[in-house]
């Protein structure tokens, strides 16, 4: 119970608009028609639900062909990596939920998959979280998977937007730091979701499709 | 034209728009399974089993195949109607619904989704997540 004269406050962040909703635009405005298909869902890892006890979704690997081949697409945004890197132990070199190589197969095969399909993947690394807060070693285990990303768009010459290394760079550039693109300690705000579209655009009109 | 109850009226253009529930044949899944659904094309389409002028999804029924026997008018003015019952709303009883459109219409989305990427934004939480935040003093 609490004590009178103290109330709840509630603050609330709504209506917050991600990369997939502002992309259309921003294509629109360089002359390109597009329909976006916002198939992110929360705490996904690029596996399965076998592969980690706690969840009761369906991961990456369950989900490609009803969310990503169905719609038949001519460009899929791939972007995995926090959930797959995330330790839950508090200890130093624990296992991922979804080990490297798990994820770097996983990867493999929806890029593999869509040029079969005659879909062009475009890979983007995960964004980096705020420092503070996160364990170093958490933190240098998702970018060992931000490496197999990279690694795998030159393998297979696919584009790539290296968010990563992106908000890495920012005061550097652009005046700008992390938490000015973060909602909370992993998720992107509006500002960071513009900056990703911004991007995109970009890299899908060079794609001249 | 996979599916069931099929209700066509002629356009004064000449054109067919049927409208039906979508219902694949066994072992195969139309991404539009179990929705409302219409086809647009000929007479000549049909009976020469051409794929006719394009197929459109009326609207998404969010309880397996449990929509959709419709029926289908054409006003004076070349509008459509077309009305039927279906679960539209997800978790809701289903309720009746009725849809109004000129092929003129139809025709132009066509045109521009024939014209559109279709792009798929794959990913986690940092791609999808949009939930409200919610903190507590």
């Amino acid at each position: 119970m609490w004590p009178l004269g103290i109330r709840l406050l509630r603050t609330e962040i709504l209506s917050r608009i991600v990369y997939s909703d502002r992309l259309p635009k921003l294509l629109k405005d360089e002359g390109i028609a597009a329909n976006v298909v916002n198939a992110g869902i929360g705490g996904n890892h690029t596996g399965s639900k076998k592969d980690y006890k706690k969840s009761y979704d369906k991961h990456g690997t369950e989900r490609f062909d009803s969310d990503v081949c169905a719609h038949q697409p001519d460009i899929v945004i791939i972007q995995f990596g926090w959930n797959d890197s995330w330790i839950d132990s508090p200890k130093e070199g624990d296992a991922s939920r979804i080990n490297v190589q798990a994820y770097e197969k996983n990867l493999r095969h929806f890029i593999e998959t869509l040029k079969k399909d005659g879909a062009t993947p475009l890979l983007m690394t995960t964004n980096q979280a705020r420092a503070r807060g996160l364990k170093s070693w958490q933190f240098d285990r998702t970018e060992e998977y931000v490496r197999v990303v990279r690694t795998l768009a030159k393998e297979y010459k696919v584009s790539l937007i290296d968010v990563w290394s992106i908000y890495g760079s920012l005061s550097e550039h652009t005046g700008r730091n992390m938490d000015d693109l973060l909602l909370d300690l992993v998720h992107p705000n509006d500002a960071g979701h513009q900056l990703v579209a911004e991007h995109l655009s970009e890299v899908i009109k060079l794609m001249g499709h | 034209m996979n599916g069931d109850r099929h209700t066509g009226k002629y356009s004064s253009d000449g054109r067919l728009f049927i409208s039906f529930r979508s219902n694949s044949p066994k072992g195969k899944k139309a991404k539009s399974e179990g929705d409302w659904v219409a086809w647009v094309g000929t007479y000549d389409d049909l009976a020469e089993g051409k794929s006719g002028q394009y197929h459109v999804r009326l609207k998404d029924n969010t309880k397996g195949k449990d929509c959709a026997y419709p029926g289908v008018e054409v006003l004076p003015d070349d509008t459509i109607v077309t009305t039927t019952y279906g679960h539209w709303t997800k978790d809701e009883k289903p309720y009746i619904l009725s849809v109004r459109l000129k092929l003129s219409e139809l025709d132009e989305k066509a045109k521009l989704a024939s014209n559109s990427l279709n792009i798929v934004a794959f990913g986690d939480s940092t791609t999808a997540y949009r939930n409200t935040i919610k903190d507590s003093i």
